[in-house]
């Protein structure tokens, strides 16, 4: 038999994109020619290895040099819109400060705490590690997590396989603080990313990974939280810019880890009620402050205590419930939270992020109906 | 909180054009992985590709305003993608594709799970060989091949990325698969029919 048939209808057939017509011509010809039919399963067989090529994914570095590229042009707005948003940010941590001074006060008044008299010049983050050191002395729960001085060779040989300066907490006490920290930017509260997997050795690795793309060193993460490491937990202290940050929680997404951010103020709050076994809920919480501008207004004390309120309901609410379950991607940042520097400074402005890696079990399988 | 449904690709554009530099942040993570290793694939080696990729969103992002939505967002990608690669290899930025016998392992979505050491390491070297029969193609035929094959696009969505008749694209496709089936079988013999 002669083969007349156009030899490139062959790859149309194998990729389904013939015609009624064509499909049934080519369909005919191959059942009384053993030639073209044979091509086809060669081509099939080609195409078969090809397709099983891996599929690679795009290393943290792409989204590093797009961001780079890309976000300067967030840079040129008007003079104005920085100097109001500087403003802002300046008025937002007035009220910050002041709400932590109220609420120091109606701790005062609690019965059973031991607060000592408070000098009105110590500096907020000292007040609010003794305001620390005392819900652990009046409070019922958990024994307190042994003084880092304690840890046992565990932790240690953790610190090393992190490749981190293992800086002890005393060491951290004792020795004056690094320049880095002493950026006024870093003065700021910093925030929580609690990493959530069910392999938390992968979890790490992948964090190092990225942060070594970055260039960044991390810390044992304790100082912010009194010093107070705890043994399971492992935290990690760095120094991020805000795209920096949503690299590493994409990343870290695509590792099916889920990462949640939530404010400092809340780890603490579950801390001291032995809830950071589990992930917390990974509902994005906004500053008091953040919140209040979003609505249009000055933030109060009362924006503060509110979110306290919502933090810790929805904490004993979703405590039981499986976090990755419920855990939603990770959250968008807020825009605006920091003010810009001044569009004469290079370099983004970093925030200080305590990283919370928590292990958690893998989901239960669906039972058959 | 239950997030909400992600936004179409037309949403994103028109947000991006109005200057939304978070909302182009969404293209990028949604088709980096995509072009990332299309142009992997095309290259061969993770340098010229992460270069490529980068340059490909960075030219994107700067030439929004000339994307009308007459085409797919990702068929604008893949374009410019391509065009990049050209444009590199005339540059002389075509690295030798030494990657291809190193380790890609930690960039790999999708990992293949082989107990058996043996048929593991013939695997890879199959891949590998695989690899090699690509990059020996000539580049008009080696990018059908990428964009069919191993990104399962349309012949209609290849007519568009190439600019070429969707009859051209069935014909270049099927000279390119002959010329890689003779490439595979010098390799590794005529390879058997599934």
């Amino acid at each position: 038999m002669t083969c007349d048939l156009q030899k490139d209808k062959l790859s149309g057939y194998f990729d389904g994109e013939l015609d009624e017509r064509e499909r049934a011509e080519v369909e005919r010809h191959i059942a009384g020619c053993s030639d073209c039919l044979r091509e086809l399963g060669e081509l099939k067989a080609a195409v078969a290895q090809l397709r099983g090529l891996p599929r690679v994914a795009a290393p943290p570095s792409v989204r590093v040099a797009v961001d780079r590229e890309v976000a300067p042009e967030r840079r040129r707005r008007p003079r104005w819109f920085h100097l109001s948003i500087a403003a802002a940010a300046a008025l937002m941590l007035t009220v910050s400060l002041f709400s932590i001074l109220g609420h120091e006060q109606r701790v005062s008044q609690e019965p059973g705490a031991t607060l000592a008299h408070r000098n009105a010049a110590e500096s907020p983050r000292a007040r609010l590690r003794r305001q620390e050191d005392s819900r652990f002395d009046a409070a019922p729960g958990p024994p307190a997590p042994p003084e880092p001085s304690k840890l046992d060779d565990e932790d240690r040989a953790r610190d090393s396989e992190w490749g981190v300066d293992a800086a002890p907490a005393e060491k951290n006490r004792a020795e004056p603080t690094p320049k880095e920290s002493q950026d006024p930017t870093n003065e700021d509260l910093p925030f929580v990313l609690a990493v959530a997997s069910t392999d938390l050795k992968m979890a790490r690795t992948e964090t190092e990974t990225v942060l070594a793309t970055f260039g960044v060193k991390a810390v044992t993460g304790a100082a912010e939280l009194g010093n107070r490491a705890l043994i399971k937990d492992h935290y990690l202290s760095v120094d991020l810019t805000e795209a920096q940050i949503a690299i590493l929680q994409e990343h870290l997404a695509r590792h099916k880890a889920t990462v949640t951010r939530h404010s400092l103020e809340l780890e603490r709050e579950a801390w001291s009620r032995g809830k950071l076994g589990a992930a917390l809920d990974g509902t994005p919480l906004a500053t008091a402050s953040g919140r209040a501008q979003g609505a249009g207004r000055k933030p109060t004390d009362d924006d503060a205590s509110e979110l306290k309120k919502g933090a810790s309901d929805e904490m004993a609410k979703k405590e039981s419930e499986n976090p990755l379950e419920h855990a939603p991607p990770a959250p968008a940042l807020e825009e605006g939270a920091k003010p810009e520097p001044p569009s004469s400074e290079p370099s983004p402005r970093r925030v200080r992020v305590i990283m919370r890696f928590v292990e958690v079990p893998a989901p239960e399988p669906a039972e058959e109906k | 909180m239950v997030p909400g449904p992600e936004p179409p690709d037309r949403e994103l554009v028109a947000r991006a054009q109005q200057g939304d530099v978070e909302a182009f942040n969404i293209l990028v993570l949604r088709y980096q992985d995509r072009i990332y290793n299309a142009v992997f694939r095309f290259c061969g080696n993770h340098e010229d590709a992460s270069d490529v990729t980068q340059r490909a969103f960075i030219n994107a992002y700067r030439k929004l305003s000339e994307f009308k939505g007459d085409a797919a967002f990702s068929t604008w990608m893949y374009r410019i993608a391509f065009n990049q690669s050209v444009s590199l290899r005339r540059e002389g930025g075509h690295r030798r594709a030494v990657s291809i016998y190193g380790k890609d392992d930690d960039l790999v979505v999708e990992p293949e799970v082989n107990h058996n050491p043996t048929g593991r390491m013939e695997t890879e070297e199959s891949r590998r060989q695989v690899q090699r029969a690509l990059l020996m193609l000539a580049a008009e035929d080696r990018r059908i091949i990428v964009l069919k094959d191993l990104e399962d696009r349309s012949y209609e969505e290849i007519a568009a990325i190439l600019d070429v008749p969707k009859g051209t694209v069935r014909s270049r496709l099927h000279r390119a698969r002959l010329e890689l089936r003779e490439k595979l079988k010098s390799f590794m013999g005529t390879p058997t029919q599934p």
